[in-house]
């Protein structure tokens, strides 16, 4: 019954990683075999990182490599991911690993407009922090050392480090009693008929091509050819142009394109290399989805995504009506007060989903994200000198339409004590687009009301000295309508 | 002397066990017990009661312990009443974007579930409390006026108030409390359940537990209360004090009023089971309408529900992406009721146990089980067997036996990742079992890491409350 021993592996691998929220499963031959993901990133990167890191580090049984360098598969530098080997031989000495455990932890981001990667923090290229289940005091002194680490990093990877070699532990009791079948003649047919499967739902849909062109700002453009042709999503980024304000790594454009067809497909599939097989992602190297070392990644790898997302939907609705969806907000509107006491506080807004020309679009989600938020008025209130003068859905940003589209969020924030504001959102000229005759929405939009009554609308990226009494709105951008009102 | 009762009200099922404390007057001598279980659907919780008094010649009562799972049901099923919902003025929507999502999975659509009021009926006001607990803006009545003839003309009467950082100053809802109280609305407000400040902020107790505890209480209660009463009426004049009738931690007469407790959680029945029989050792009750995992020592229940751990009786079977047949994230209704029992249509756990070979089905839904109810789900069995080419190509009772056998393998990880803190388990699980549907549920668990207990008692749930009630074990 190989359906039911698929499923029997399947269900293996979730709970043996169900503690996990952001993890992936490979063989050293890089083949994917279970992932659990929240942002689209994840989908291409963890992957990457897992075969970069075991390229370099040659990882064995017990080794544990610490990064979070977008340009060796991580996505942004506050999630850094630890690559755990795990052999499964019974030998003395070093044992090869066989499988690659990748996993993901993700602290509060640092919003800072900067030119190079290295302005936005501290980038760990791949390090041994683990040799054969012990810590590399060396690495780990290195790492408390630096004035740029965050306070709670190191707590947090020692913490997930002795997690991952319980798993391991975990791991290899259950695939030597064969309760996890991991066999080579398992994994192919669990990677076959994966595929099997995927090609069956993809045959759902109509074969043809769609065009799209993302403006994004003067300079900026997203160009995509999508394709659907014998079970087979081509997405071609030829002429997208260089970066000038958003810059993504290739694999984490792969992961949009990727998560995006599943969801607008509908289908909780499980995604292994039977999967991805069906996927081919060409991002040509310079232009801003696949930029060069050492653009700045933050944005790109946070909004930019969203504009993947976007350009894959329309060129999606193209190719088969059924799959039309509006264009959904891009920007989360990511915003750091500093105060003067060394306390920074995070925030982002959900934003409005698009359109569809069966439903409405969902107003206020983290359409693309399932990463933890905390965001209690009143515990905001008790942490920080702040006061949220108000939080709710933003009225009208939806565009209209037949169904009209989700409704942004708008959040005013007064300062109790003077604070540096530093913010970055997607180019406030770029709309979410209506589709079928459907309605742009509202786009993002940042607006600081001065205690003195002064009122300035900031660009798309900055940092400002607030004082105390003054506020500040974020206005948060709606989703496309679908079909004319 | 007379009797002490147990009695739980579910959804479907209820069950009631009584014991005679007397010592002559019951022809079967002291400690007599007897119990029943029945099919609500069929037969009034108050009826099935009644039914169990009159045919046991109960007259009179000592005491008698109640716990139900009504308030959630009510809230699940979307049953409750219309209620206005008072908020500080700019965070009218804010109740609603923070619901979580029910979509796990990315999809352009995400949804949030069917919210328990109407967008219509939240109001701001202005009034504010800040963070430190100093009143910024003190309510005044004439922002509650213009409420009443609306709340009238759509004939809500009764309002949740959840006002910001209400936990550290209450004056703003008491003010408003009072008013409504006086204009002949139920009022609940968020403050009642406020966590005691202590010298560490507690951030898992912060306005959205808050504001929603208060928001489910004012959902729930007048159908809760209602259901409540009637059972209330039976009980009450057979006790020689009426204080003695306890529904969860509250007197009835309180729990009734639905101001005194969270009533989806200060009713439930598993602090009791926990209390009598898994202070130490973890107990997995196989109820019929759920499956929940206690550990007395961990003090908190863990109910194995679909968002943690997977399995519940009424789990749908159907497709997806890797099976044609396999555990769907849903779960279905007694009512019109599994399979088996001849009238629903969808497959369930609850089916392919009660199919199991030597299984008899428990008291209450044993007669609903027929024959012709197991053909149908064989005959589902080899219909998905043959929708998946020739790969499953298996006889229907061979394909139960593999999905039991599934069903054991995720319950036994679901309960292994609960109780051991850490992934490697560094020692057997020492696991009891009881409930209805245990006995065919204890030998799936059976694993090298697992030492499983059955306690053989079906009625365990109605047994715990009857201990709690004055009787003996």
């Amino acid at each position: 019954m190989r359906p039911i021993d698929n499923l029997r592996l399947f269900e293996k691998m979730s709970a043996l990683f169900e503690c996990y929220d952001r993890l992936a499963l490979l063989t050293t031959d890089n083949e994917v075999l279970f992932m659990k993901y929240a942002t689209l990133a994840d989908i291409g990167t963890l992957p990457q990182c897992a075969e970069v890191s075991h390229k370099y580090l040659q990882i064995q049984d017990g080794d544990i490599v610490l990064t979070n360098d977008p340009y060796s598969g991580g996505t942004i530098l506050s999630s850094p991911t630890l690559v755990m080997g795990v052999g499964t031989r019974n030998v003395k000495g070093n044992v090869p690993a066989e499988f690659l455990v990748v996993f993901r932890l993700t602290l509060t981001p640092k919003v800072a407009p900067a030119k190079t990667i290295d302005d936005e923090g501290l980038r760990i290229p791949p390090s041994p922090l683990y040799a054969r289940g012990v810590a590399n005091q060396a690495i780990l002194d290195a790492l408390k050392a630096h004035p740029m680490t965050p306070g709670n990093l190191l707590p947090l990877i020692e913490k997930w480090a002795k997690r991952l070699l319980e798993t391991r532990e975990r791991f290899k009791r259950e695939y030597n009693s064969s309760d996890l079948n991991l066999t080579k003649g398992q994994i192919k047919n669990y990677l076959q008929d994966t595929e099997h499967e995927f090609s069956k739902r993809i045959d759902e849909f109509r074969e043809g091509t769609g065009a799209i062109e993302l403006q994004i700002s003067p300079t900026e453009a997203i160009k995509l050819r999508a394709e659907h042709r014998e079970s087979h999503w081509l997405f071609d980024f030829a002429g997208t142009t260089p970066g000038a304000t958003l810059f993504m790594t290739d694999s984490a454009t792969m992961g949009a394109a990727v998560g995006t067809v599943l969801g607008i497909m509908n289908l909780d599939a499980p995604i292994n290399t039977g999967l991805l097989n069906r996927f081919e992602i060409k991002a040509p190297r310079g232009s801003m989805v696949n930029a060069a070392f050492p653009r700045p990644l933050y944005l790109g790898h946070t909004d930019g995504l969203n504009l993947i997302a976007n350009a894959v939907a329309l060129a999606l609705g193209q190719i088969d009506t059924r799959l039309a969806w509006a264009s959904s907000g891009p920007s989360y509107c990511s915003y750091e007060l500093r105060f003067q006491d060394g306390r920074s506080f995070f925030d982002s807004l959900p934003v409005g989903g698009g359109a569809s020309k069966k439903s409405k679009g969902s107003d206020g989600v983290y359409i693309w994200r399932r990463l933890p938020v905390n965001d209690s008025i009143e515990v905001c209130e008790s942490e920080y000198p702040l006061q949220i003068v108000s939080a709710g859905f933003r009225a009208s940003s939806g565009g209209a339409g037949l169904h009209i589209g989700g409704r942004g969020v708008a959040k005013t924030v007064r300062l109790i004590e003077a604070a540096e504001l530093a913010w970055q959102f997607v180019s406030p000229i770029h709309k979410p687009e209506g589709v079928n005759g459907g309605k742009s929405a509202l786009g993002p939009e940042m607006i600081v009301h001065f205690a003195d009554g002064r009122e300035q609308t900031l660009a798309h990226s900055g940092r400002i000295q607030l004082a105390r009494g003054d506020q500040f709105t974020v206005l948060g951008p709606g989703g496309g309508g679908f079909g004319p009102a | 002397m007379a009797w002490s009762i147990g009695l739980h009200l579910g959804e479907h099922f209820s069950e009631v066990v009584a014991q005679f404390n007397g010592e002559a007057v019951s022809p079967d001598g002291p400690g007599r017990l007897v119990k029943k279980r029945f099919f609500t659907p069929q037969m009034a919780p108050e009826a099935g009661l009644s039914q169990f008094l009159t045919e046991n010649s109960i007259q009179k009562i000592d005491r008698a312990q109640l716990a139900t799972s009504w308030p959630q049901r009510i809230i699940e099923a979307r049953h409750g009443s219309s209620i206005a919902v008072l908020t500080t003025s700019g965070f009218e929507s804010w109740l609603e974007l923070t619901q979580p999502l029910k979509t796990q999975f990315f999809s352009p659509h995400p949804e949030r579930p069917t919210p328990l009021f109407d967008s219509e009926f939240v109001f701001g006001v202005n009034e504010r409390v800040n963070a430190q607990g100093h009143i910024e803006k003190l309510l005044e009545e004439t922002e509650l006026e213009f409420l009443c003839s609306k709340l009238e003309l759509n004939q809500i009467k009764n309002i949740a108030v959840c006002f910001l950082h209400s936990y550290k100053n209450s004056t703003n809802e008491n003010l408003a409390r009072k008013y409504l109280e006086a204009k002949g609305y139920q009022v609940y407000i968020s403050s009642q359940w406020a966590p005691s400040p202590g010298p560490v902020p507690d951030h898992s107790q912060n306005e959205k537990t808050r504001f929603w505890q208060t928001i489910r209480n004012a959902y729930c209660r007048p159908l809760f209360a209602e259901r409540l009463q009637k059972i209330s009426d039976l009980l009450t004049p057979l006790l020689s004090d009426p204080s003695q009738l306890k529904m969860g931690k509250d007197d009835l007469s309180q729990s009734i009023s639905g101001l005194t407790a969270p009533l989806a959680d200060s009713n439930s029945v598993t602090d009791f089971i926990t209390q009598k029989f898994a202070p130490a050792t973890p107990l997995l009750y196989c109820g019929l309408e759920e499956f929940v995992l206690l550990d007395g020592s961990r003090r908190k229940s863990t109910p194995i529900s679909n968002e943690k751990l997977r399995l519940q009786p009424l789990t749908t079977l159907g497709r997806t992406f890797l099976s044609p047949i396999s555990f769907r994230p849903e779960t279905a209704s007694y009512d019109p009721g599994p399979i088996t029992f001849g009238r629903g249509h969808t497959p369930t756990l609850f089916d392919l146990v009660v199919s199991a070979k030597d299984f008899v089905p428990p008291m209450g839904a044993a007669e609903k089980v027929t024959d012709r109810g197991r053909n149908r789900l064989n005959e589902h069995m080899v219909a998905y067997a043959r929708s998946s080419s020739d790969k499953m190509n298996v006889p229907a009772d061979q394909l139960i036996k593999a999905l039991l056998q599934m069903a054991g393998e995720i319950l036994r990880d679901d309960i292994r990742n609960k109780l051991v803190t850490q992934n490697a388990a560094k020692n057997v699980i020492e696991l009891r079992i009881a409930g209805p549907l245990a006995a065919i549920i204890a030998p799936l668990l059976r694993a090298p890491l697992f030492k499983v207990t059955a306690l053989d008692d079906e009625f365990l749930a109605a047994k715990a409350l009857l201990l709690s009630a004055g009787g003996v074990a």
